[in-house]
């Protein structure tokens, strides 16, 4: 294999696969990105065998084939490089010359063909479905997603297709056993995805997606087989799709809330920042108290004592006390835009439900504490 | 100068009877106790073939008139009580008047006495109890007790006596006992003619430790005082991961006496609590310093046992005294400041020191520039510099003076239980409902448990509830556990139950136990720098911090020292 090319041609795309490609991993080859030279192009692979990532580039071919080369290497000598025409070539016995025409490296290389082998998405139905929407559904739930720990098995964010009033919306649905995120969106042309019963996202994946959603423009979406797959102009990303059930959550969503208010939703976060100051492992719920058009938040830790904040709201019902983890608090009003948040209240043994009208689809659910 | 009387009839009758020399060992205590009873501050012993063939006690304290020469040898006959009163308030090691009439009756004894007031002293010689002779002699101030040929007329007897070796040991290991409480006599033990032990007079007993647990663990122990009224307890500790699996380097004294005591060893155990692994025990020195009046010393032949009137007390005394001590030490990020001036780099301050654990040094820095707490003055933290982690299971931390490897699971495990057992205490256990309640089938007999302890359960934040048939819904938990199997983790749970009440405080320290395990971190989780950061944080705040709730270790500790001597850099 041979190519020649410009720096900012593959920089990119080989910056962005970082993540993904394992440091440490027992398996070597995961260390490394696949660059394939064909025709006009080359095509760089990266995969952890959890998450591939695939995207052609066009480059001056001057011999095809492939070379496995050290994916962190790779980088770096382009980072450090300020020339901008590189040269790359396979030598025999897996070394690869490749210079920027000032500075030559020898780099010894794994044979090309112990790469695993990539999902093609050859035939997948696809739908288009825009970046910044993919986006904001990712971030408005996978921080609710568990902490992956050996054993558990909600380390991923659901995602289906629902279908409620005229319309069909894509969800997605987190939950680490304590509180829930979901949010669903309209997305034309759902319909034909074939998406029967939902799936589950990996976080990691997830994030990878997020990546190449969040620079916007449309993106197509598939799944094949177990994999969950996606398209952006030459780039592939193909997510393999956790097998654990998601539990049956539309019983937990309320269908109305007893008491409710609305706030600004940066006081609240505020408040809910500074009432974890006061927490810790031990004692970390905050005490939200409604009554008379206030509500107080107080934490009181014995080991390093109380907060309390006091917010304006308009509240005549009944008195209403419920223990929360403020940090869950945070985590939603974060990832929220609207201006004022809309809080529900059932009692203290149900959840609080948050929603905010610049949030459109978006419901989060927050399991109380008993004190 | 004493004068002994014999006791009479209704006194002696009073006394433990039973036999007072088995071997050896016996003899040289038996004598010491009298030298010590004696005022002496130098005390020679000599043996020959491991005491079989000769012990010599040679002392410099009062001393014996001719009267007394031949009384002591009778039964009964003592200077050191009168009445049968005096046996409750005992405070000299002899009172029996029992102890050279016994080991006169089974050897050939020569005792040669003189007080220091008399010019000239005596000689007796006695053997298998038939009085000899008796000679006026020259003889240095004090008393000079030589047995030969024990139990020479009991051949049964002798045929039973083991090996000189183990004799011989027997011997050494009864010195050093006897020698410890008294470090201002000096002491010197020869084996036919060589010195093994030589322990002169000083006033700490550091000097004597070492001769008794060995320089490492001597170095290693803390000392700690307490005091109250009529009783004060003064404690060596070793650090837990020196215990053992027998109780044989936990010593005992009662005012200077060294006891076997069933209470005592319990409350030690107990102060050490969790640091100890099932099963271990420390090597430690209690010295327990009671009116002598609260306290009765007859009641085994060889007085190696007493009877506490208040034993409550003491056992509390001492529970409380040890784990306050320990408490305070033992941790593993501090280091005193004398320690990091004598840091890595000064080689030759380092090739001669010994590889101790000295964290727990309470010298005190010559200039404080702040006055701080009485008990935080031994407590310099030095916060640990994370090196990684080592096959995502253990934590590798640089601290000043070697190397540190904590156990995470075990760590964090701690933290848990620590966590959840101040909760319980202040019964503020924060129970975090489920979304989404967690099914599960339980037994017949699961569901009893479950039923009788639903009270109890609550107050942990275990919240159940019987959705009929076999089965539950678990709708709360405590808040502080993450990623838990909750089958696994109430199965086991409510085994621990099984027995029990939760009320009772074991079970709900077994409960916790369960708990804390379940929640913790898992060895081969990988750790991010900031969540390895934040558990040695919160280690740091930890009272026990040196083992797990199981007993397992949570730390081990690598010196400089000892990284050396294993890269042979210095042999
Ligand atoms: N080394 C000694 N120096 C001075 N007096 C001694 C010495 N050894 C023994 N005596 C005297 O001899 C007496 C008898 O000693 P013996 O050891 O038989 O009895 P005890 O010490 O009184 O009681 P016990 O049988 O409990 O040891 C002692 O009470 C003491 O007065
Ligand atoms: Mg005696």
């Amino acid at each position: 294999m041979e190519i020649k090319f410009d720096r900012d041609q593959i920089f990119k795309c080989v910056s962005r696969v970082q993540s993904i490609i394992e440091r440490k991993s027992n398996m070597p080859i995961l260390s490394t990105i696949l660059l394939s030279a064909k025709g006009t192009e080359v095509r760089i692979s990266a995969t952890d065998l959890e998450i591939g990532f695939q995207q052609t580039v066009p480059v001056n071919v001057i011999q095809e084939g492939s070379v496995a080369i050290s994916g962190r290497k790779l980088f770096e000598i382009l980072k450090e490089s300020r020339k901008s025409s590189f040269h790359i070539r396979e030598k025999e016995n897996n070394w690869v010359y490749m210079s920027d025409d000032v500075a030559r490296f020898d780099l010894a290389c794994l044979p090309a063909d112990e790469y695993p082998t990539f999902v093609e998405p050859e035939g997948v139905q696809m739908i288009e479905v825009e970046g910044n929407i993919l986006s904001e559904m990712i971030n408005k739930t996978v921080y609710s997603v568990t902490i992956e720990e050996a054993g558990f098995k909600l380390s991923g964010v659901f995602t289906e297709k629902v279908a409620y009033e005229g319309e069909t919306f894509l969800r997605m649905v987190a939950t680490d056993g304590h509180r829930l995120s979901m949010i669903d969106k309209p997305i034309p042309d759902l319909e034909s995805l074939d998406l029967p019963n939902g799936v589950m996202i990996p976080k990691k994946g997830l994030n990878e997606l997020n990546k190449l959603a969040a620079e916007g423009g449309p993106v197509q979406i598939g799944l094949k087989q177990k994999n969950f797959v996606v398209k952006k102009g030459t780039a592939i990303l193909v997510i393999r799709l956790l097998e654990a059930k998601f539990p049956d959550y539309h019983a937990v969503i309320p269908s109305e809330e007893k008491h409710s208010i609305e706030l600004e939703r940066i006081l609240l976060l505020e408040a809910m920042r500074k009432m974890l100051i006061l927490s810790n492992e031990r004692y970390r719920a905050v005490r939200i108290a409604l009554e008379d058009n206030i509500m107080e938040l107080v934490s009181t830790n014995p080991d390093l004592g109380e907060a309390q904040e006091k917010i304006k709201v308009d509240y005549q019902g009944e008195r209403l006390e419920a223990g929360f983890n403020p940090r869950y608090f945070i985590d939603t009003l974060q990832s929220m835009e609207s201006e004022t948040v809309f809080l529900g209240f059932i009692d203290n043994s149900k959840p609080c439900i948050l929603k905010g009208d610049a949030d459109q689809g978006f419901l989060g659910l927050i399991m109380p504490m008993r004190l | 100068m004493n004068t002994i009387h014999i006791l009479p009839e209704k006194v002696a009758s009073q006394i433990a009877a039973g036999e007072v020399v088995d071997r050896p060992a016996s003899v040289v205590r038996e004598l010491i106790d009298n030298s010590i009873d004696a005022a002496a501050d130098r005390i020679f012993v000599r043996i020959e073939m491991g005491g079989k063939g000769l012990i010599k006690v040679n002392d410099n304290g009062v001393g014996m008139s001719r009267d007394d020469i031949l009384l002591c040898v009778e039964r009964y006959a003592t200077s050191k009580i009168e009445t049968a009163s005096d046996l409750f308030s005992v405070k000299s090691f002899g009172f029996r008047g029992e102890a050279l009439p016994s080991i006169a009756s089974v050897s050939r004894t020569e005792i040669v006495s003189r007080p220091k007031d008399q010019l000239a002293g005596h000689r007796l010689k006695i053997a298998g109890g038939r009085l000899i002779s008796i000679e006026e002699t020259g003889a240095p101030a004090g008393t000079i007790i030589e047995v030969r040929n024990l139990f020479y007329n009991i051949p049964a007897r002798r045929k039973f006596l083991r090996a000189v070796r183990t004799e011989t040991d027997h011997i050494i290991d009864v010195f050093s006992r006897v020698a410890l409480p008294f470090p201002g006599i000096a002491f010197k033990l020869e084996d036919a003619g060589k010195t093994i032990m030589n322990l002169p007079a000083s006033d700490q007993h550091i000097q004597r430790l070492h001769s008794l647990m060995g320089r490492k663990v001597a170095g290693a122990m803390i000392e700690v005082q307490e005091e109250n009224h009529d009783l004060g307890i003064s404690a060596y500790l070793a650090p837990p991961d020196l215990s053992r699996t027998r109780g044989d380097r936990l010593f005992v004294y009662v005012n200077g006496r060294n006891i076997r005591d069933r209470l005592v060893t319990k409350a030690v155990l107990d102060g050490y609590g969790q640091r100890l692994m099932k099963g271990q025990y420390p090597q430690a020195v209690i010295f327990i310093e009671i009116d002598p009046s609260k306290v009765d010393v007859n009641i085994h032949p060889t007085k190696q046992e007493v009877r506490f009137h208040n034993s409550r007390d003491v056992f509390q005394s001492i529970v409380s005294t040890v784990g306050k001590a320990l408490g305070q030490s033992f941790h593993p990020y501090i280091s005193p400041k004398s320690q990091q001036e004598g840091s890595f780099f000064q080689k030759e301050a380092l090739s001669i020191s010994e590889p101790v654990w000295k964290y727990y040094q309470t010298e005190q820095s010559p200039v404080a520039p702040f006055k701080v707490e009485e008990h935080e003055q031994s407590l310099i933290k030095e916060t640990p510099r994370v090196i990684g982690q080592l096959g995502n299971t253990y934590i590798l931390c640089q601290v000043t003076d070697g190397l540190l490897m904590v156990d995470q699971h075990a760590a964090h495990e701690r933290i848990v239980y620590e966590n959840l057992k101040n909760g319980a205490k202040s019964s503020r256990i924060e129970a975090q409902t489920l979304l989404i309640p967690f099914r599960l089938e339980l037994s017949t007999k699961e569901q009893r448990i479950v039923l009788e302890n639903r009270d109890q359960l609550n107050r942990l934040g275990i919240e159940l509830d019987h959705f009929g048939g076999n089965t539950f819904l678990l709708r709360s938990v405590p808040a502080i556990l993450k990623n838990v199997e909750w089958d696994a983790f109430l199965s086991e749970l409510i085994t621990e139950l099984e027995d029990d009440k939760l009320d009772d405080d074991i079970v709900l320290d077994k409960a916790l136990t369960v708990m804390a395990c379940h929640g913790a971190i898992r060895a081969g989780h990988p750790m991010t720098h900031e969540e390895i950061s934040h558990l040695l944080s919160e280690l740091e705040e930890m009272e026990i911090p040196t083992n797990c709730p199981h007993g397992r270790p949570i730390f081990k500790h690598f010196t400089y020292y000892e990284i050396e001597k294993m890269f042979k850099r210095i042999v």
